[in-house]
């Protein structure tokens, strides 16, 4: 058999669309807790379409131009909204212990999805431009510098700074968005806690 | 919002009024999230 | 049947339209997004300038670039990976990483932000470049004897707004160049000097913002308190204006307003809060392996509200059962 059909089957298998997007839930999915994740994504997608609009204008544009400064506006709320809902996601997903049942790696991506996402907005705060990124960049090469990573990740070098926060890190944020999604959609929605007492297998 | 700006503090806790907006709505929408009934109804209710 | 399906047996399952859900979620967020940018707008104070720092405390300045000069700034002893300095090398323990990994971005304060920004001007003025071949070519000893002189003038000149009055002193060239390096700063010359030295596109601020911001220099530092932005002050998180900050930061922040952090171990406060918050980390990503942990959720109860109405109908239909059961036997 080719490897073109292996893959092709592994996917229908595995992957299939149904799966994906399923039309049903359990029951038990039933409060508004489970809108946390969403929304979050949606506050990504925010995210990358104010993202593109200023990086295709440049970083010295929403500095002087009013259309610039509003994108830079809805940049910085959309921040401010992705990582609200994102924190309030993994607090409604702890109370649940939605890591059981095998799905102990979905909550693992989803925390690397978190600390990348930190150090995405980090770099955004870097490549602003003003006295707050001035700041930011010679207060935190010292915390750098005192692990050893400043002298590889140098945040008073805007360019490579710059380079991360817009191709880099935002490429990773989405393809761990895209792998903890799939996890949950093909492991399913973790069950409740059962009411006799009884600890399930994790 | 450019203006001067606003902190609470108590003992060593110094904290902008921006940030403990944020963390107040945090907790709220997390609480009324929990605590709001959802619509749609259960087998039971049917 | 696949492991969703076996998973989900015996369990009720509901429509539920998440094609909708995304597309409504898109919606709200978009719209709170474009409210709170209409009417909030978004931080933006403009940075600092050489040019600003240079007229605003002319004395602060000229300080700044005699300590780089002298080789007793905060950079200059800094260490790794600028340079073999030991004022900013921190340690874990008896372990230091950051002098494990070594010098990567060389920085010679006197030759990157004095003699080398004056060497490329000097051509232009016949007194600078007298004086800046006076002081090259004078021992080390001479040089620093008049850098101690003029270090000792300058700590009583009186400014007034741009303008600063050092009295005579036996401080050789080093009077011209200081005068010098002030007229450059003040004209807006140094920003662009500072940057220029390697090639002509320019993308790297490590050597502007080194000396921008260096300790020493009073103006960034009261412009940066008076903004909350200090880490004793839990800047980390903060930001100017009104805004929120980075709020998500406040663990990483805490660490840097309690001992033993700002006591004992102040002088590595950032190699062990890093340490620290790489360990909280590392218990967050694997807190599904960790016995005990991994069922506090299950105490502390909030998902018997999460899924009150779960548990309703499991008891209800539990009940039902027991009834059934009960009438089979009878």
């Amino acid at each position: 058999m080719s490897m073109t059909r292996r893959t092709q089957e592994a996917l229908a298998s595995n992957l299939p669309y149904e799966e994906l997007l399923p039309s049903e839930q359990p029951a038990y999915v039933h409060s508004y807790v489970y809108l946390f994740g969403v929304a979050t994504i949606a506050g990504f997608i925010v995210l990358i379409a104010t993202g593109i609009i200023l990086a295709a204008f440049g970083p010295q544009w929403w500095h002087f131009s009013a259309v610039g400064h509003f994108f830079n506006g809805l940049h910085f709320w959309a921040v401010q909204a992705f990582f609200f809902f994102m924190v309030v996601h993994l607090w409604a997903t702890f109370f649940q212990g939605a890591w059981r049942d095998g799905r102990g790696t979905t909550w693992a991506v989803g925390v690397i999805t978190f600390l990348v996402s930190i150090l995405t907005a980090f770099t955004g705060y870097l490549s602003q431009q003003n006295f707050d990124a001035q700041w930011i960049a010679v207060q935190a090469k010292d915390a750098m510098n005192s692990v050893g990573v400043g002298a590889f990740f140098n945040v008073l070098n805007f360019g490579q700074m710059y380079g991360f926060h817009i191709v880099i890190l935002p490429i990773a944020v989405a393809i761990l968005i895209a792998i903890h999604l799939t996890m949950v959609r093909l492991r399913g929605v973790v069950k409740p806690y059962p009411i006799d007492g009884t600890e399930v297998q994790r | 919002m450019n203006g001067v700006q606003d902190y609470v503090g108590w003992g060593f806790v110094h904290i902008s009024i921006g940030n403990l907006v944020v963390i107040i709505l945090m907790i709220l929408i997390f609480a009324l999230a929990v605590l709001l009934p959802f619509p749609g109804g259960q087998e039971s209710e049917r | 049947m696949s492991r969703k399906h076996a998973y989900y047996r015996g369990v009720r399952m509901a429509p539920y339209d998440l094609v909708k859900e995304f597309l409504v979620a898109l919606g709200v967020v978009t719209l709170l997004v474009v409210i709170l940018a209409a009417v909030l707008s978004s931080p933006d104070v403009r940075p600092l300038t050489l040019q600003s720092i240079a007229t605003t405390d002319p004395q602060s300045y000229v300080q700044t670039a005699l300590n780089e000069l002298d080789g007793s700034s905060g950079i200059s002893d800094y260490g790794p990976p600028y340079n073999n300095g030991t004022g900013a090398v921190q340690y874990i323990g008896p372990i230091s990483i950051q002098q494990l990994i070594g010098v990567h971005i060389p920085v010679s304060t006197a030759q990157d932000f004095v003699l080398g920004p004056l060497a490329q001007v000097a051509p232009t003025n016949p007194s600078w470049k007298v004086a800046l071949d006076r002081y090259n070519a004078a021992p080390a000893r001479q040089q620093t004897a008049w850098t101690n002189a003029y270090n000792t003038a300058l700590g009583k000149a009186t400014e007034s707004g741009p303008h600063l009055s050092v009295a005579r002193c036996a401080c050789g060239p080093v009077t011209t160049m200081m005068k010098a390096m002030l007229a450059l700063g003040q004209r807006g010359a140094m920003d662009g000097l500072l940057l220029t030295n390697r090639q002509f596109y320019q993308t790297d601020y490590t050597r502007p913002l080194l000396f921008t911001a260096d300790p020493d220099n009073n103006v960034v530092n009261a412009r940066a308190t008076s903004l909350h932005l200090l880490g004793s002050q839990w800047g980390v998180m903060n930001e100017t204006g009104n805004y929120p900050g980075q709020a998500w930061l406040w663990l990483y922040s805490l660490f840097y307003q309690i001992p033993p952090y700002t006591t004992a171990w102040a002088a590595n406060t950032d190699a062990l809060a890093i340490l620290s918050i790489t360990v909280l980390s590392l218990v967050l990503l694997f807190l599904p392996w960790i016995p005990g942990l991994n069922r506090l959720p299950r105490y502390l109860g909030v998902h018997r509200l999460i899924w009150r109405d779960w548990y309703r109908e499991e008891k209800q239909k539990a009940a039902r059962t027991a009834k059934h059961n009960a009438e089979v036997e009878a």
